[in-house]
């Protein structure tokens, strides 16, 4: 990195099919106060499959994230500019129901965060926000939402205990279950897997991978082997830009832009 | 002392001037805390023997009876005892909800520019002298509560109902209810105050999540934050019972005074605490100021059950 020079920020962005996309962000900017942390970024979500969001720390991957689903409104003066789409809806437009923004587009975070009731009650607390089910309906939901999020088998017997006594691994599987439990539509994660085992990271890929079949999914991560392994498009920003967006197997084999090839290489970040 | 374990020349040394006085430091802080545990201890001893012959020779009648009369030298402290009671829990169901709704405005609402005046009228409202508390009340407030809260509610009870015994009493301003709203502003702020740093005590990425799955701000409030902090929220809420309860000069001003039991909440009562202050300089013979002293006994036991009650819920004495 040659601070000195004035940067140039080439973009590379390959094509998603128009009637595929789920969610777009375009010329989307965001300011953390009078800082700006994203530039003009325009990229593309695919329908049901993995895009990982790459690059090195304070490049704006965390903070495109928490700009999908408005999250960064609770705090006064964060701010984005531009658009984003989510089946064709533009979410940033004043009047959007934001309770009802994020039951569509759904949110783990870095840290597991349980909340302080029993598992059936972690699971089951979305989904009575939104339905009411039966007690029977109910049940059912919150088996199939553990079961998805590969949790069931370890928890099923002990359903009423607190969600605080679970290992962090399944904790963070836990807050996967109570995610799609309200049967969202996108499902943002920001470093899930950061501060879990190896064994418990696996298996959180695993449950991922089955649930692009019916979610369209968007994890930012530091891990560019876990990137490899999940994702289906693959986004690498750098310096709050977009700098390359592409499949997954194209952009780590084949970079266009040469900031990605250093990154994916080792050689800075 | 790792050098002194591991070198045996240690003794050569020059031992800084310091380590001396060690020893010496360890007994002047022991001293001091010893000094307190006495005191505390003295006070309780003291209250107990002074208010022994009151409660020897009444026994279970100075907790039951309300008959307080000085003249026959009958002491039956359960005027006091009651309006204690009766006027700190009214005041505490008052400025509960006010509390919440400040704490709540103050973390999940508030623009960050209002955030420091409310802040610090709340510490205002904490520093406000009692006595000045008193003085309005009894001079500002009674009469504008007799004017359009007491004479309105009794003309408007129905006769015969449960409104009308509720709101039996001289509409003078002063008595049990109005007591209880001084008191309720007064514990305002240490609730509030106390609940809003309980609830900043949330992570911010448990309430994020809340958010996240589509939350609205009470939805976030009830279910999260306040479970979250349920233990300590009710050790706050205690905290300003304990301070209800223990008040004497606002409330002597406006309570009204009188030894009997209430029949209503305008109907003038006493205290404990207004009780002592009122009586305990003219005190007419030894077996008053025997009851009197009993009566503190009994606040003294009351309060401290529920300040270690409180201690208890807020865990580690954080916020104490």
């Amino acid at each position: 990195m040659n601070a000195n020079t004035p940067e140039t920020f080439e973009s590379f962005v390959e094509d998603v099919p128009a009637d595929r996309i789920k969610l777009q962000t375009r010329s989307l900017n965001f300011y953390y106060a009078k800082s700006k942390a994203l530039h003009d970024v325009s990229i593309p979500f695919q329908d049901r499959s993995i895009t990982a969001l790459i690059g090195p720390s304070g490049c704006g991957k965390s903070t495109l994230l928490r700009a999908l689903n408005r999250i960064y409104a609770l705090y006064p003066g964060q701010r984005a500019e531009g658009e984003i789409l989510l089946d064709g809806e533009n979410v940033l437009d004043r009047g959007v129901d934001l309770a009802l923004l994020r039951a569509r587009v759904g949110m783990v975070f870095q840290q597991p965060t349980p909340f302080p009731m029993s598992i059936y009650d972690n699971v089951a607390f979305g989904v009575r926000l939104y339905e009411k089910l039966s007690k029977a309906d109910l049940d059912n939901r919150v088996e199939e939402s553990l079961r998805r999020s590969a949790l069931w088998n370890e928890v099923k017997d002990k359903l009423s205990t607190s969600g605080l006594g679970l290992s962090g691994g399944q904790q963070q599987r836990l807050c996967v279950a109570r995610t799609i439990a309200v049967r969202p539509e996108v499902i943002l994660l920001d470093e899930p897997a950061s501060a879990l085992d190896p064994i418990s990271t696996a298996k959180l890929e695993e449950t991922l991978v089955e649930l692009k079949a019916d979610y369209t999914i968007v994890i930012v991560t530091h891990n560019l082997q876990q990137a490899a392994r999940i994702s289906d498009h693959a986004a690498f920003m750098y310096l709050g830009r977009l700098i390359e967006f592409a499949a997954t197997a194209r952009l780590f084999d084949n970079p266009r832009a040469s900031r990605t090839a250093d990154y994916i290489t080792g050689r800075f970040g | 002392m790792n050098a002194a374990t591991a070198s045996p020349s240690v003794g050569k040394r020059d031992r800084p001037v310091g380590a001396a006085f060690d020893p010496v430091f360890r007994v002047l802080c022991f001293t001091a805390a010893t000094l307190l545990l006495s005191a505390l201890g003295g006070i309780v001893a003291s209250l107990l023997i002074g208010g022994w012959p009151a409660l020897q020779k009444f026994g279970l009648n100075f907790f039951l009876s309300s008959e307080w009369n000085p003249v026959t030298d009958i002491y039956g402290g359960a005027g006091p005892i009651v309006g204690t009671l009766i006027t700190a829990v009214l005041s505490l169901l008052m400025a509960l909800p006010v509390a919440f709704g400040c704490a709540v405005f103050l973390v999940e609402f508030c623009p960050p520019i209002m955030r420091r005046p409310i802040g610090i009228a709340i510490e205002l409202l904490a520093g406000v002298p009692s006595i000045v508390y008193g003085m309005w009340g009894l001079f500002v407030f009674a009469p504008l509560f007799s004017t359009y809260v007491e004479l309105p509610l009794i003309t408007w009870a129905p006769p015969g109902s449960i409104w009308e015994k509720l709101f039996q009493g001289i509409p003078n301003g002063a008595g049990i209810l109005s007591a209880s709203v001084i008191l309720s502003v007064m514990i305002l702020p240490y609730i509030a105050a106390t609940l809003r740093e309980l609830f900043l005590t949330v992570p911010a990425k448990v309430r994020e999540s809340a958010y996240g799955v589509g939350c609205t701000t009470m939805e976030v409030v009830w279910s999260v934050t306040l479970p979250y902090v349920r233990r300590s929220a009710i050790g706050a809420v205690m905290l300003g019972l304990g301070r209800a309860l223990g008040e004497t000069m606002a409330v002597t001003f406006i309570i009204g005074n009188s030894h009997a039991f209430p029949k209503g909440l305008f109907d003038g009562g006493s205290t404990i605490a207004s009780t002592i202050a009122n009586e305990f300089a003219e005190a007419t013979s030894d077996m008053h100021s025997a009851a009197l002293i009993a009566l503190g006994f009994v606040l003294f036991v009351i309060t401290f059950a529920v300040l270690a009650i409180a201690r208890a819920l807020l865990g580690a004495p954080k916020h104490g």
